[in-house]
Parts: C-alpha cells; structure tokens; sequence
C-alpha cells in the first residue's frame, strides 16, 4: 500500500440498511477520526457477503471501489445524479449514517484532517459571516470560553477579504445570497487548512456566472495554497476545469474511466480547445456507459 | 410616540381611565391623579411589596428554564423518552395548576417554596413543549455540517441547540409569564404578608381603593420591566431571526 497516499480503498462496498435506526451490521459505523487502519470485519467484500446484503433487503450504493487519493491533487467525481458520488464523499468525510454499512477497506493516513463543504454550504443562520467562518478554529482550539487568538481572527478576515466578502462579514447569512454563502463556505473550509477538502456538488444551485466566478476563485485558491481537493459534481466543464483527475461514475455505483486531465494546468482553460476536446471525450464515455445500460439511442 | 412606547400606552390609559372616572364618578373608582400621587408617596411600601413578587416570580422563570429547557433537549434527542414522557406532559399540561396550591402548600408549607413551585408548574410546561419542538425541528443538515467540522457533543449544544433553540423560548416564556404573574397574584392571598398580590387584595378588604389601583399600576408595571428584558435579551442573541 502507497503511504504517501491520504486515502487508499480497497474494494469499498457500500449500502444502507433497509431498517433505519437498527444498525444490524456487524462493525461499527462511527468510526473516530485519526484512524491508522480501518478495516471493516465483511471478509473484504467479497460478492457473495454482499448478495446476502442484498437478500436482506439493503441498498447497495457503492460496489467495489478502488481509489486512492494523492496529496496536493484535484480530484473531480463525476456521475448522474442518484449514483452514489455524495455518498462516496460521505464515506470520505466520516458522515455516514447510523443505517450504513461499509465493506471493503478504506485505509485512512494518519491523523488526515479532512473538511467537508456541503451541498447546502452549512451555514448555520445564528452565526455572522465571520462567526461562521471563525467556527472551525473555534472548535479546534477547544477552549470555547477563550478568545480566539488575534492571528486566527485576522487569517479569517483576509480569507473573507481574498473571497470579497469582506463588507458582509458582520452579516447574518440570511441576508447573503447563494454565491456569497457558498464562499462563506469555502472560505471556513480553507480556512481549516485541511489535507483533504471535500467538496459536494459545490456550485450546483448557482446561476451559470456566479458558478464561473467561483471556479475561478477556488482554482486561485488551489494554487496559492495547495490542498488535496475531491469534488463531486455532475457537470462535466466543472470536472474538467478543477479535476487534475476526473473519476467518471455511471449510475450504478461504478466507477467507469480514471483521467487525467492535462487541460486543466492552462490559464486561460475555458477558451481552448482541449478543454473542449477532454469534454467531449467524457461525454462520450457517459453516453457509451448509458447506452450499455438502456439499450436505447440517446 | 413611537419613540416613547411606555409613555404613549401609560398615558393612553390613563386617558381611558379618566374617561371611565367621571363617567362612573363611584367610591371603588378612584381618580388617577389621586392613584399616581398615592403612588409616589408610598413608592418604599409599594416597592418591597413588589420586589418580593418579582424574586417569586424571576425564581421560577430561572429553574424553568433551567430544567424545562433542558427535558425538552432530551424529549426531543431519545425517541424513548419522547414515547414515554410526552404523554405524560400532555395529561397533566391542561390542568388548572392553581387548583394544586392546596396540595402544594401541604408538602412545602406555607413559605415562598410554595409560591415559587406553583409558578414554576405553570411555565414549565409550556416551556418545555416549546424547547422540545424546536429542537426537533432543526433541520438534519446542520447537525452534519458540525460534525464536518470536528465537533464534539459540547461543541454541537453550544453551536447548534442552543442557538437553534433561544427563538422558541423567547416566545414561549413571554407567552407564559403573562399567566404567572396572573396566578402568583391568587396564590400570595394566602398565608403571606408580602408581595404585591397581598397588598392588592388587603387594600380591597381595608375598602381603601386608591391604595389598590396604585397596586394594579405596580403588578402591570412589574410585568411591563420583565417583558421589556425578555425582548432585550431576545434582541441581543437572537439577532439573527429577526
């Protein structure tokens, strides 16, 4: 196994349990974070544990995934809506629910810091912009009566400067609109200085211009402070313009095509050709993968 | 007027007041100059009497919300204390609590315990209900966005519920209190020489009236100072829901 490697999964098996709230598996969901190893006690997901899974009356999500994730790289994850992309990213970010049961191996490297924006960016309503973003060192540094240290206010502060949100930071996110709360977001996550950033269909509810804008801003955050990245989406630009690899998944659970993306070190990536070029190409992958399974012509 | 809202009600009813003064022009109603200038010449007697309902009364709110808030947290957190408590709570919510004071003054005598205790019944229930329901109403998708974040189970009550929680009970305690004060002035015609409940009803039996309509001014006064810092602290830190 890779060390240098944040995550490493072997033949991760995923699915829900049927019966919410009894956890009838036989491992433990709530897995505590800082973990060297976590193995899971199914004899590394072999088919037949997961038919009788299946004969339970469980949902399988995920079946089989070998990923691993290097350090200070994009990842982008790309499938249909339904397939199982968020709840990857939830095995990843250790949010899974009590009615999970988990196969396989997922080998987390030691003491990851792993940090999660959300699809409906988090934000809790009762915290200003700034609160909100403060939250995380809060948290961290665990001494909740304690001020903050002057240097973590003033690193938050340039971030929501960095970002242009520097005139609502005394605001209620009430009054922000979606981009700027999903900024706010990003900008808590940064914040963290994760080894890992999770990001779940980030821009998806935003109008074509502000979600444009705020790609860019999270490219230009890649490069000035470099963080292993996992985004999923199910927009293919997106995957393309902020994904060194794309992982595209079809709508069972499967991950189909492993890419790496070489469009995505130009500057100006949207107005050349290859960026169009490597589109295409997953498109077409997509479209195969649809066709195999369907049987009728787009 | 706007500006000055307590000045604008009082002299509104005063208005009022007056109008129903001359109109009746009976013994029991007495003038308001008369009443205010009783007002100022006893304000000491008039005070302690009233500083002795507002310690029975700001007593109960504080053990309420205290204990109410922090059963209505676990209600809402356990499906099994849920299933079994609030049935419970529905049952005996409806009951006259007044109708208790007998009992209650038997088991805590005939002190400000008991006072106290048939206050604190009375917002307690509703305190509770209010707390539980708004914890249960938190939506799903902050409690994983905290978790995302690395918090721990202090973490998530100091930065989630409790926050989440503060609207309902702003409103459930204003709602409440009214009722309290309402009761706690029935409950001090018993077996107490203080409290401003006592010296309303003592200046009825004396027949001397302005003594008690300066005591009505008093008890409205009273519930006028409470409501007023219960918006105040509802302003400070539940700035954002409004």
């Amino acid at each position: 196994m890779n060390n240098t490697n944040l995550i490493t999964t072997e033949n991760l098996c995923l699915s829900y349990s049927s019966k919410i709230g009894t956890d009838t598996g036989n491992r433990t969901v709530n897995r505590t974070r800082n973990n060297t190893d976590i193995s899971s006690d199914n004899s590394s997901g072999n088919s037949s544990g997961i038919s009788t899974d299946n004969k339970l009356g469980n949902k399988l999500i995920i079946n089989h995934l070998d990923l691993s994730l290097e350090p200070r790289r994009t990842y982008a994850l790309l499938g249909p809506s339904g397939c199982g992309k968020t709840t990857l990213l939830y095995a990843l970010a250790n949010l899974l629910p009590n009615h999970s049961e988990l196969g396989g191996s997922i080998s987390i490297k030691e003491g990851l810091k792993v940090s999660t924006v959300l699809q409906d960016y988090g934000l809790f309503p009762w915290k200003t912009v700034l609160e909100n973003t403060l939250l995380p060192l809060r948290i961290e540094s665990n001494n909740n009566r304690i001020k903050l240290p002057l240097s973590d206010v003033e690193k938050a502060t340039n971030m929501l400067k960095n970002l242009k949100l520097d005139e609502h930071m005394h605001h209620f996110p009430g009054a922000l609109s979606g981009g700027q709360k999903q900024r706010v977001a990003i900008a808590r996550s940064w914040l963290m200085a994760p080894d890992l950033l999770l990001l779940d269909e980030p821009f998806s509810s935003l109008d074509a211009l502000t979600r444009e804008a705020l790609q860019n801003q999270v490219k230009t955050l890649f490069y000035q402070e470099p963080l292993t990245v996992f985004l999923v989406t199910h927009s293919i630009e997106e995957a393309v313009f902020l994904g060194q690899t794309i992982l595209v998944m079809n709508e069972s659970g499967d991950i189909i095509a492993t890419l790496d993306n070489e469009s995505f070190e130009s500057e100006y990536q949207r107005e050349e050709e290859a960026f169009y070029k490597q589109c295409l190409h997953i498109r077409k992958i997509l479209k195969g993968a649809y066709h195999e399974k369907t049987s009728f012509t787009l | 007027m706007k500006k000055h809202p307590l000045l604008y009600s009082g002299l509104l009813i005063l208005l009022i007041w007056t109008f129903f003064y001359i109109l009746l022009s009976k013994s029991f109603m007495p003038s308001p100059l008369e009443t205010l200038a009783y007002v100022f010449h006893h304000f000491t007697l008039l005070m302690s009497h009233l500083l002795v309902s507002f310690y029975r009364i700001g007593i109960s709110i504080l053990i309420t919300v205290i204990l109410g808030g922090s059963l209505g947290i676990l209600i809402a957190q356990n499906k099994k204390v849920d299933q079994f408590l609030s049935p419970l709570i529905y049952t005996l919510y409806p009951i006259p609590k007044i109708a208790f004071l007998p009992l209650i003054m038997l088991f805590f005598g005939l002190g400000n315990l008991s006072k106290i205790i048939l206050i604190s019944l009375i917002l307690f229930f509703q305190i509770t209900l209010s707390v539980r329901d708004s914890v249960k109403n938190i939506h799903p998708s902050y409690y994983l966005s905290i978790k995302s974040l690395g918090a721990g189970k202090r973490d998530l009550y100091r930065h989630v519920i409790l926050p989440a929680m503060l609207p309902n009970l702003f409103t459930a305690l204003r709602v409440s209190v009214g009722t309290a004060i309402s009761v706690l002035f029935f409950a001090e015609n018993f077996a107490t020489r203080f409290g401003i409940g006592y010296f309303i009803m003592d200046s009825w039996l004396k027949l001397d009236y302005v003594a008690m309509f300066a005591g009505i001014i008093a008890i409205s006064l009273m519930g006028r100072f409470i409501f007023s810092t219960i918006d105040y602290l509802e302003r400070k830190y539940c700035a954002w829901s409004r």
